[in-house]
């Protein structure tokens, strides 16, 4: 299974346009596996104790959004996950 | 032609409060006049028109956008320190977000002693910082979470000075300047992080941001057409001449167009549909009515001559403030990177 990147977040993973994560059970667990080989997305990613997704990402499993309260939804090891973030200034 | 205003002046904003404007899209309970955003942004289409110099339509909305943003974080004490006084028009509010970095690298610092927060740093370019009694200001914690915090002018080691710009010249910019500011920990918005804050902030700020611009085209328009019923060239009115017939025409079709493209933003934001933090449609509305505007202006210029050159005319003014939509609001250049990497995403599964 592979997560994916674009824009904004590419900087926190070395520039990697995806990631090969195994077949973690739970998107949880699948971002878990991220952070621990990427420490440094992890304040980006997550709230400062470490249990919220922030809202302004945008996560898709398998092309279908997921609420950033939904992090211990099930994955199939047919599923990709995808992680869109769009910044910009004022 | 439009009237030209400057914000400088309370006289003005109290002006613009005494007619409701100032509360108009605030919640009643707060004292606002509880109308709609698609209302809102007809209103402030309205002052576009009305007003030479785009500022007064793009303060306006930034000074209610932040008294929305105050009212939302239901803080009672709020309510009666910024939010009514705003709508009065006896208080003032901008936001402080701009620095030489993206929002992840912010050099701007809060730190926490005690039940007391202390801030250093600076902002760049602050719309409105001039004119405003209270900032909204974006900065890091020690753990590198951003985080929003609400700044008083007068407190000891702010330090406001003025910024001149290419154009919108009474939208007042400014530096920020924070040196070792104390402020109570209850002026932290706590409820979400500060880089979603600010993401939900500018996002439905890009369409009222270019409300004002669709009626100012409309005013730049009417100048032209004015222009053109006293001015003769080669015997004949300028009206009468095919090629400024076209020219005209040209105007008009950019502007009716720019016109539907906001209404159905706006009626998209009204619906609350939207996707809070970063909405496609919204920022292709933004990047859209700013490259149009660009040609507009330039279009306008070749109608309007030398007169257009002239410093007041209504051509040269809307030519200068254009531009300052090409960096402001979301640069053009960052809002076509996202709408390509949002584009990627939704077209490469085949499945718009």
């Amino acid at each position: 299974m592979k997560i994916s990147f674009a824009g904004t977040l590419l900087r926190f993973v070395d520039f990697q346009k995806s990631i090969e994560i195994g077949n973690p059970p739970t998107l949880r667990s699948a971002l878990e596996f991220l952070v621990a080989k990427y420490p440094d997305i992890k304040p980006i990613l997550f709230s400062a104790d470490g249990d919220k997704l922030r809202p302004v990402h945008q996560i898709f499993v398998s092309g279908q959004m997921i609420l950033p309260t939904d992090l211990d939804r099930a994955l199939t090891m047919t599923d990709d996950i995808q992680i869109l973030t769009a910044i910009a200034g004022g | 032609m439009g009237t030209a205003l400057s914000l400088n002046s309370h006289d003005r904003v109290n002006q613009l409060a005494k007619e409701g404007l100032l509360g108009f899209a605030l919640p009643k309970e707060v004292g606002g006049l509880g109308h709609s955003m698609a209302d809102w942004g007809q209103k402030l289409k309205w002052l576009g028109y009305e007003n030479l110099d785009l500022s007064v339509p793009l303060l306006i909305s930034l000074h209610a956008s932040v008294a929305l943003t105050l009212a939302m974080a239901k803080k009672p004490s709020w309510i009666e320190r910024y939010v009514k006084p705003m709508i009065n028009g006896h208080c003032f509010g901008s936001f402080a977000y701009t620095e030489r970095s993206d929002i992840f690298s912010l050099k701007t610092e809060l730190k926490r002693y005690g039940d007391k927060l202390c801030l250093n740093g600076s902002k760049e370019f602050v719309t409105g910082g001039l004119h405003a009694d209270v900032f909204l200001v974006y900065a890091k914690d020690p753990d590198g979470d951003v985080r929003v915090v609400v700044v008083d002018k007068r407190l000891h080691g702010v330090r406001v000075s003025p910024v001149h710009a290419h154009g919108l010249f009474s939208a007042r910019f400014a530096q920020l300047q924070f040196d070792n500011v104390v402020i109570a920990k209850e002026q932290m918005i706590d409820s979400i992080d500060g880089i979603s804050h600010a993401q939900a902030f500018l996002n439905s700020r890009r369409v009222l941001l270019v409300a004002g611009v669709v009626g100012r085209m409309q005013a730049v328009l009417e100048s032209l057409i004015e222009y053109g019923k006293i001015t003769v060239r080669y015997g004949r009115y300028l009206n009468d001449m095919p090629n400024y017939q076209a020219g005209l025409g040209r105007l008009y079709g950019i502007l009716r167009a720019c016109d539907q493209i906001l209404t159905s933003s706006l009626n998209r934001l009204a619906s609350n549909v939207y996707d809070v933090y970063w909405d496609a449609d919204i920022s292709a509305t933004k990047w859209s009515l700013t490259e149009s505007a660009q040609d507009f202006g330039q279009q306008a210029l070749r109608l309007a001559g030398g007169a257009g050159f002239l410093f007041e005319h209504p051509v040269a003014c809307f030519h200068r403030d254009m531009a300052g939509l090409i960096a402001g609001g979301g640069a053009q250049e960052i809002l076509e990177m996202d709408m390509g990497v949002r584009a990627i995403h939704i077209f490469e599964r085949g499945k718009p």
